[in-house]
């Protein structure tokens, strides 16, 4: 299932509400986006809580290439280079806001 | 009786599970992003149930649970978590949680959770009800141990301590490569299914 089917799926097809949680989705993309990349490059606990924090909400509207991106963060240790890891992070939420943007866009007036 | 709050960290997990409890008739007096606040909030909006991640922010979830669970409150408390339900189900069953459901599964697992708690059952994973044979799956894995050696558990330790696979070489001047090779015979040892399973089997075990 993809994330639009997804949503469809949390809101019973209903359109407002899927418009809705679609905002509230493209905002928290950015929004976590944000706070992802102002972690020091080196504060491993900081970016797991965060990835954490992410794969919960990207598990809920199934956004895969997201959580699959967050569960490598998680699993990392200390001595991990964490800065690959972010950026795959970074670039899958920019991904799919990418993606809802579009689907948003086509939604209706 | 079907009055809900949420406390979760993420606005669209707050947003979604609002809106599945809606669209199936509960009605959702409140939510907040953290423990602390929550706490009181909680208290002004009486909720008949609390829906919990285990993981937000300030005060944790669990520490939320002990908390309310002592004060004896009137509502019951179910945890959606994306925590691992082997090592936190019982946990939260202890600490006076009425149910336990993954972030993992689909959203309408919560829905049955919370029909269940509602009609006055407690709802948690097969996993959790494995306490009664803890000391099985305790000995079990000491059973696995024994096939480790002195020099394998070293290495093992020295995992669990956090240090790295360089270091670890460097420190028992060994090749990256051996480390390597140790660390796969670990896990086929010990069943483990990667460093951080290998890790988390070696704190339980009171390897470090």
């Amino acid at each position: 299932m993809n994330t639009i089917d997804q949503l469809q799926a949390l809101t019973g097809g209903n359109r407002a509400l899927t418009r809705r949680l679609l905002e509230e989705v493209l905002r928290s993309c950015t929004d976590d986006g944000q706070q992802l990349l102002a972690i020091a490059h080196d504060d491993h606990p900081r970016m797991v809580d965060i990835a954490h924090k992410i794969h919960g909400a990207a598990r809920i509207v199934q956004a895969r290439a997201v959580y699959q991106a967050c569960e490598a963060l998680e699993a990392s240790t200390a001595q991990d280079d964490l800065e690959p890891l972010r950026e795959a992070l970074h670039l899958a939420l920019t991904q799919l806001q990418a993606e809802l943007g579009h689907t948003l866009a086509e939604l209706d007036p | 009786m079907r009055n809900v709050f949420i406390i979760d960290d993420h606005p669209v997990i707050r947003l979604a599970v609002r809106m599945i409890l809606e669209n199936e008739g509960y009605c959702v007096v409140g939510e907040n992003d953290n423990g602390v606040d929550a706490m009181q909030m909680v208290r002004e909006c009486q909720p008949d149930l609390l829906i919990l991640d285990i993981s937000i922010p300030k005060l944790d979830g669990l520490e939320v649970l002990t908390r309310f669970h002592g004060m004896n409150v009137p509502f019951k408390i179910l945890v959606l978590t994306a925590q691992a339900p082997a090592l936190f189900a019982i946990r939260c069953m202890q600490s006076g949680a009425a149910g336990f459901v993954c972030k993992q599964e689909a959203l309408s697992e919560l829905i049955s959770a919370v029909r269940a708690v509602f009609s006055g059952y407690n709802y948690f994973p097969s996993q959790a009800l494995i306490p009664s044979r803890e000391d099985d799956g305790q000995l079990q894995e000491l059973e696995l141990f024994k096939a480790i050696n002195d020099r394998e558990l070293m290495v093992l330790q020295l995992f669990a301590q956090g240090r790295s696979n360089k270091e670890i070489a460097t420190g028992m001047f060994l090749s990256n490569k051996t480390v390597s090779t140790y660390k796969k015979r670990l896990m086929q040892k010990l069943q483990a299914n990667s460093l951080v399973e290998l890790i988390e089997m070696a704190k339980r075990n009171a390897l470090v």
